[in-house]
């Protein structure tokens, strides 16, 4: 609502010969809340003078553009020819064609994971790249948002190791619902919680499994369906409401259904006449989104099927009328659409895109109009290279980052493939700003999934620091309570060297989303205030059990927590930006209910980087630090392997491997033969 | 309760309310016209209008298209109540609209959308804040501020570092 009290159009904002736009912030605000919503409007009428830039990069603001707008744009699509970098192309006209090169994503070749990098699509403003290698099947998930560049990498849920030879298919979908059940864009959609949906079939079961990025986990529950003699699913992936639909191929072709609701896989049958002697089958959305539908290509018509209900009550398939598509889009002589070339569809927008045996269109269904795209051999490496078969859709506001981000920051940003390892390029370069309040703003720049609190925030959470949970060489660990149902750890830090360490850790911390490492909920950066509020854990740490209570007599907990410790460092090292933990002893590891053990505190945790392999100032502890490390400096993966061996021998033997006054005696730590 | 003649009622039996702009010009409107303004139907509901609501922040001719305006939409806005006045139809409105707003001068645009702000007219400040938006269409920075007479404030520095952030967004 627009405040009545705004002074009258004399303001002094401006001298008198210039009031020639004598409107009040709240006004202005109105009218470039109006701006469409393409990618240039809000970037040129923030560059037009101080006080609109000020006002389009109010956080507030921008919620209410996207509010405003509802629906964000259609910018362009994505395809990936090579199973490596995705390229982007923009489909909207000039000046609001965004370039390739902003949205690019460049993979490290030299990672370990190796392996090729599979495209499965965008939905949401979000896109999700699968990592898959032949004999060691699907190993790790990324979720892109290509306009701030923020990517989080997953872990696979476990059961997968039993599905090595599977290909998987994958989509991300925004898991805001308004009441009634319907998504809703308007209120950023990138810092919604999302879910992933990975399906796959071993021919005769399809199997679908969900993340939460609420719970940060898979969950247990994985759901299955007999699919008959399936072979592959479609990567094309459609959704209804709280369904989601595969193609799956084989010698019978059908339709995989996905309940979001109850996390369970059912089939929609095609009959057979439907599609036979097709050349090609794509399942699309009818009636404004509502509707499942499926495209029979057979040479250049496209036949599309509308399954319903009749009026027995029983499921059928409605065929609509057919479209030619050589005459819809004038082809000439000779240049024919391969019919297996239905590339993508974009559900939002209800664009079609196909390609001819030369050039790609975008069609939209409801009005039939098209436009010519781009050619065909723009993504080919070489004229004997296969033609791409698909392209991904991509539309989202392009908004908030280039705002927020100093333009400095913004360059190291952009010149980084990867946000972890620009989070690193930022702090060891010139520090971007000085005050604590500009290192505020530096972390909620860089995460979006992570709450900022203020100091009274938390002392209404702990109570005012009421229940301890004990102390370490950084500060105190109190217990809260979140949202009156939920316990907490607030770390408190007393000896932090400097804001810009803290925020450094938060990030870090932030970017890791594994189920054995501790999860970040939120932190607070004011003056004599920084606290991390973490996952509470129920069963205190590791150390306390085995050196202090002398407690978990059982050896199968004891490995169980050595495989989970394993489980989380691996996750760790196999980042594309490998975090190392640089610390790793028992009071690093906590439990919880079941005593499933958990990693925490990356306060000394280094990225790996080229240009950074040696660190200025040695930190850690004395018996768990690999020897090179303490001579030399220099950490890597395996400083983080010698650590763990020494965890596992006191897992072992419930002894401590070195006390503290003999490693202060013979100036060194423990040698493990 | 004092019968003044701003409590004069017309055939259709609705109450009449006299708005009097900054150089003191009188109009004579209905209740169900001048409610469409959020600020005179609360004056309404605090039973405060009896002598003519003073608007020192509108000048007459402004007030007169907005008076305009908001008889033409009184149909949709009393919606049950007063049918004296045939409603105008939707294409009716929408041509109204276009007219309305189409013809004005920057500066008088902007003292209508004060205007609509001040009053608290939401459909008119959404069809003027929508005019505004959708000059700055397609336009550079450069044509936004000659199109608006905005000072450019930023130091040369600033202003190279905001284009570079997003030099392909200021190419034509």
């Amino acid at each position: 609502m627009i405040s009545h009290s705004t002074p009258p159009p004399e303001t002094d904002e401006m001298p008198p010969e210039m009031d020639e736009m004598p409107l009040s912030d709240d006004v202005l605000r109105e009218i470039l809340l109006r701006v469409p919503p393409l990618p240039t409007q809000l970037i040129r009428a923030a560059a037009v003078c101080r006080r609109w830039r000020r006002i389009a990069a109010e956080p507030g603001f921008q919620r209410r553009y996207r509010a405003h707008h509802g629906e964000p744009p259609l910018l362009g699509f994505f395809v990936n020819p090579r199973g490596r970098e995705p390229l982007f192309r923009a489909t909207l006209d000039a000046p609001d064609r965004v370039p390739p090169e902003r949205f690019s994503l460049r993979l490290h070749d030299d990672t370990e994971l190796g392996g090729n990098w599979y495209y499965h699509g965008c939905r949401h403003g979000r896109l999700l790249l699968l990592n898959w290698k032949s004999g060691l099947g699907c190993r790790q998930i990324l979720i892109w948002d290509p306009v701030s560049g923020d990517l989080i990498h997953l872990s696979l849920p476990p059961q997968l190791d039993a599905l090595k030879r599977v290909f998987f298919q994958a989509t991300v979908i925004c898991a805001a619902t308004t009441a009634a059940g319907d998504h809703v864009h308007g209120d950023n959609c990138k810092s919604n919680p999302f879910k992933v949906v990975l399906v796959g079939t071993d021919r005769s079961t399809a199997f679908a499994f969900v993340y939460s990025s609420e719970t940060g986990d898979w969950g247990d529950h994985a759901a299955e369906t007999p699919v008959g003699n399936c072979i592959s699913l479609g990567c094309r992936c459609i959704q209804i409401g709280d369904f989601l639909y595969w193609m799956l191929f084989g010698y019978d072709n059908n339709i995989l259904e996905f309940d979001l609701v109850n996390q369970s896989l059912s089939v929609v049958y095609v009959p057979t006449h439907i599609h036979e002697d097709h050349d090609g089958l794509y399942p699309i959305t009818l009636q404004e989104g509502t509707e499942l539908g499926l495209i029979v290509m057979s040479r250049s018509c496209m036949q599309i099927w509308q399954w319903m209900i009749d009026f027995d009550g029983l499921p059928g398939w409605l065929p609509l009328e057919p479209i030619y598509l050589d005459n819809l889009l004038h082809l000439s002589a000779g240049e024919c659409v391969n019919p297996t070339k239905v590339l993508g569809f974009s559900q939002d927008y209800n664009e079609l895109f196909v390609a001819s045996s030369t050039r790609i269109f975008m069609v939209n269904l409801e009005s039939l109009q098209f436009k010519e795209l781009c050619k065909m051999d723009e993504f080919l490496e070489s004229p004997d290279s296969r033609p791409i078969y698909a392209v991904y859709p991509f539309a989202s506001f392009y908004d908030a980052e280039w705002l927020n981000l100093s333009s400095a920051g913004l360059a190291r940003w952009r010149a980084h493939p990867f946000s972890v390892a620009a989070v690193d390029a930022a702090s060891t370069g010139r520090p971007p700003h000085k005050e604590s309040i500009q290192w505020a703003k530096w972390i909620e720049d860089n995460i979006s999934n992570i709450k900022p609190f203020t100091e009274e925030d938390i002392k209404r959470i702990t109570s005012d620091y009421s229940t301890s949970l004990g102390n370490g060489k950084f500060g105190k660990v109190y217990r809260g309570v979140l949202d009156g149902n939920r316990y907490v750890a607030v770390k408190k830090y007393i000896h932090m060297d400097s804001e810009q360490e803290f925020a450094k850790e938060v990030i870090v911390h932030s970017q890791i989303n594994n189920k054995n490492v501790v999860k970040l909920i939120g932190y607070c950066i004011e003056k004599n205030a920084l606290m991390m509020v973490m996952d509470y854990m129920s069963n205190g740490d590791l150390d306390y059990h085995l050196h202090v209570e002398n407690s978990l007599d059982s050896l199968d907990a004891r490995l169980n927590i050595a495989i989970e410790c394993a489980d989380a460092l691996g996750y760790l090292h196999s980042m594309c930006s490998p975090v190392l933990h640089g610390d790793v002893k028992p009071s690093n590891i906590v439990l919880g209910d079941n005593f499933n053990a958990k990693i925490s505190d990356f306060g000394i945790s280094r990225l790996l980087s080229i240009d950074k392999t040696h660190t200025e100032n040695l930190i850690g502890s004395i018996g768990y630090m690999d020897p090179l490390y303490y001579r030399e400096g220099r950490l890597t993966p395996k400083s983080d392997v010698y650590s763990l061996g020494v965890v596992l021998l006191e897992l072992i033997t419930k002894k401590r491997a070195v006390s503290l006054s003999q490693a202060r005696a013979e100036g060194k730590g423990v040698r493990i033969a | 309760m004092a019968a003044a003649a701003a409590e004069a009622t017309t055939d259709g039996g609705g109450k009449m309310i006299i708005l009097i702009s900054a150089d003191g010009k009188r109009f004579e409107v209905t209740e169900a016209v001048a409610s469409q303004s959020q600020l005179i139907s609360n004056m309404i509901e605090d039973d405060c209008t009896e002598n003519g609501v003073r608007l020192p922040n509108v000048d007459g001719d402004i007030l007169t298209m907005v008076v305009d305006y908001c008889n033409m939409h009184a149909g949709d806005a009393a919606a049950a109540g007063d049918t004296m006045k045939a409603s105008s139809t939707e294409e009716e409105l929408k041509k109204f609209d276009a007219e309305l707003v189409q013809a004005l001068e920057n500066p008088v645009l902007f003292k209508l959308i004060l205007a609509a702000n001040f009053l608290n007219i939401k459909s008119l400040l959404d069809m003027t804040c929508q005019r505004v938006a959708d000059m700055m269409s397609g336009k550079t920075p450069e044509q936004m501020r000659e199109t608006f007479s905005i000072e450019n404030d930023f130091t040369p520095e600033e202003e190279a570092a905001i284009r570079q952030e997003n030099a392909w967004a200021f190419d034509d």
